[in-house]
């Protein structure tokens, strides 16, 4: 299985898809995640992202060995933003590249519920209101 | 003896990127540590955090040395 995962302090940094699809992925599941405002009733005017890059190599490559095991995939990929990123901007892109759309479908999925609960990231949003850290978990 | 802690997040938003305890020896248990940071850092006591040992996660029962690179990790909200 061919991996890509990175961490981007600009938006042009996001990767090209081509380099990852292959004519065995019958699929390419793609999810974008973009700033989204308003958030709770409040103007978000950006988001800041702070990672931990060496441990989340280590997880993104715990996540994708879990994955692995669980779908038939070629190839997986994440890139995400760190630094300041405006509503209206990328601040994730999650491929999955598999024989078929099923377990493409799925395992975006879990990678996206993955990240979201294990991956050191973490977000400040700064709203017309103010600023607060979001906590998804632990 | 002192232990170095890597912040993350809002920890280091609070507290700076590291902050340094003092533990009886070493090898010493990533809970000592820890009951260290906290005695010291009386206000995170309401913020939870997982901890990251060599940049991998690990539990309070692990064993830590001198050398070892500790992190603290507050709730993750990534995507």
């Amino acid at each position: 299985m061919k991996t890509d995962f990175q961490l981007i302090d600009n938006a042009k940094g996001f990767p090209d898809l081509e380099q990852f699809r292959s004519s065995t992925s019958g699929a390419e599941v793609v999810f974008n995640g973009i700033v989204r405002t308003p958030n709770k009733g409040l103007e978000v005017l950006y988001l800041e992202f702070e990672a931990y890059e060496a441990l989340f190599h280590n997880e993104m490559k715990r996540i994708a060995e879990f994955l692995e095991s669980q779908f038939q995939i070629n190839a997986l990929v994440l890139h995400h933003r760190i630094g300041r990123v405006l509503p209206g901007e990328l601040a994730i892109v999650a491929v999955v590249y598999s024989k078929h759309r099923k377990d493409a479908f799925q395992a975006c999925e879990m990678l996206m519920n993955e990240l979201k609960s294990s991956v050191p990231i973490w977000k400040k949003e700064f709203n017309s209101d103010g600023s607060f850290w979001v906590s998804q978990t632990p | 003896m002192m232990k170095e802690i890597h912040l993350f997040g809002i920890l280091k938003e609070q507290y700076g990127d590291t902050v340094r305890v003092e533990v009886s020896a070493f090898p010493s248990t990533l809970e000592e540590v820890v009951n260290a940071f906290r005695k010291n850092h009386s206000e995170v006591n309401d913020i939870p955090f997982l901890i990251a040992v060599n940049h991998f996660m690990a539990t309070p029962n692990d064993n830590i040395n001198e050398n070892d690179h500790m992190a603290l990790l507050p709730p993750v909200s990534g995507g």
